[in-house]
């Protein structure tokens, strides 16, 4: 297995990446390789942020073992100018009974950075991650020092995790990445921004979808099915794709959401 | 299969006594109301009916005084 990294890396730092490109001369780059893989090493699953006028790399780094097995960890590197990048630093153990590994995007929330990862379980040298494989994040102040791995419950705080049943490739996505007063033009980010909280009456869903959100979640809960049918109104006029948002409700007002769901578009 | 809108639900996940809110709902027997699969199979009855968001709902009723 011979593996490169390549700099054709998602930034998932959207406002790093727009001031990135104006103090990285990009012309100076000679090769998209980064880390280019071996029979004992791979380097897979990038993840990259910008923050702190540094981007830092996080991947799987799989270590091919004598035993015709493999160990996979969360690894990283950082640079400043996308050329010069520091020797990958583990921070997840080598233990083949979790084998921690593709990173998923990375998001600041309150004082923390949050990073997605998965377990990959291979102890009876499987090539791929058994059924106990399940999704975690970790914490960081820095972005280099991470806490230990807290499983994620998706399912509920109900269902155990030998339950949950196997489940790899996660993401996170944030509801509304701006505070409501920003009014920031979201336009030239290339990726489907959904405009939630703050899309309170018709104006307000039509002032988002003029600053750049592509799309809008309904919640006929909250802001009433009266509001809610002038908002998909709006959408649909604007080729703007809506779906129902939960608010974590009863069952009859779930059938609230399926009266609206019923007659939107298909979502994208 | 035509339009297929999407919506997020999580009310079983996180309330503990989510099956008997179920017994709440006045049509709690719709072959619409329990997803399949990820699926809300939405028939006849539900858009009839309006999956009974319209119906009377006793419990909740129940809990103001009668005028």
């Amino acid at each position: 297995m011979k593996t490169i990294l390549a700099l054709a890396v998602f930034i998932s730092s959207l406002h790093g990446f727009v001031h990135a490109q104006n103090i990285i001369d990009f012309s100076k780059i000679r090769t998209p390789i980064i880390f280019r893989g071996d029979y004992k090493f791979a380097y897979r699953d990038p993840a990259v942020i910008y923050a702190n006028n540094t981007f830092y790399l996080y991947f799987t780094l799989c270590e091919n073992s004598s035993d015709r097995g493999y160990y996979s960890m969360i690894a990283y590197s950082k640079s400043t100018d996308l050329i010069f990048w520091t020797y990958p630093k583990a921070i997840s153990p080598r233990n083949r009974n979790l084998n921690y590994s593709s990173p998923g995007n990375i998001i600041k929330y309150n004082d923390d950075w949050v990073i997605c990862l998965q377990t990959y379980p291979t102890p009876m040298l499987e090539s791929f991650g058994n059924a106990n494989s399940r999704i975690f994040i970790m914490r960081s102040k820095n972005l280099e020092d991470w806490g230990e791995p807290e499983l994620l419950k998706v399912k509920g705080n109900n269902v155990s995790e030998s339950e949950m049943g196997r489940m790899i490739d996660q993401i996170a996505i944030i509801e509304e990445p701006f505070a409501e007063e920003l009014e920031i033009d979201v336009l030239d980010i290339p990726v489907r921004l959904a405009a939630d909280e703050s899309a309170h009456t018709v104006d307000d869903a039509i002032k988002h979808m003029e600053m750049g959100y592509k799309a809008i979640a309904l919640k006929a809960i909250a802001k009433t099915l009266s509001m809610t049918m002038k908002i998909a109104q709006a959408s649909y006029e604007r080729d703007v794709p809506c779906f129902c948002a939960d608010l974590t409700i009863n069952p009859i007002l779930v059938e609230w959401n399926k009266n609206v769901a019923a007659r939107l578009k298909s979502f994208p | 299969m035509g339009s297929l809108g999407l919506v997020e639900s999580n009310g079983h996940q996180n309330y503990k006594n989510w099956d008997t809110m179920m017994n709440y709902h006045p049509r709690k027997d719709g072959a619409w109301v329990k997803q399949k699969n990820g699926v809300y199979e939405l028939n006849d009855e539900f858009y009839k009916t309006s999956g009974g968001i319209f119906d009377p709902i006793t419990h909740y009723e129940g809990m103001f005084l009668p005028s």
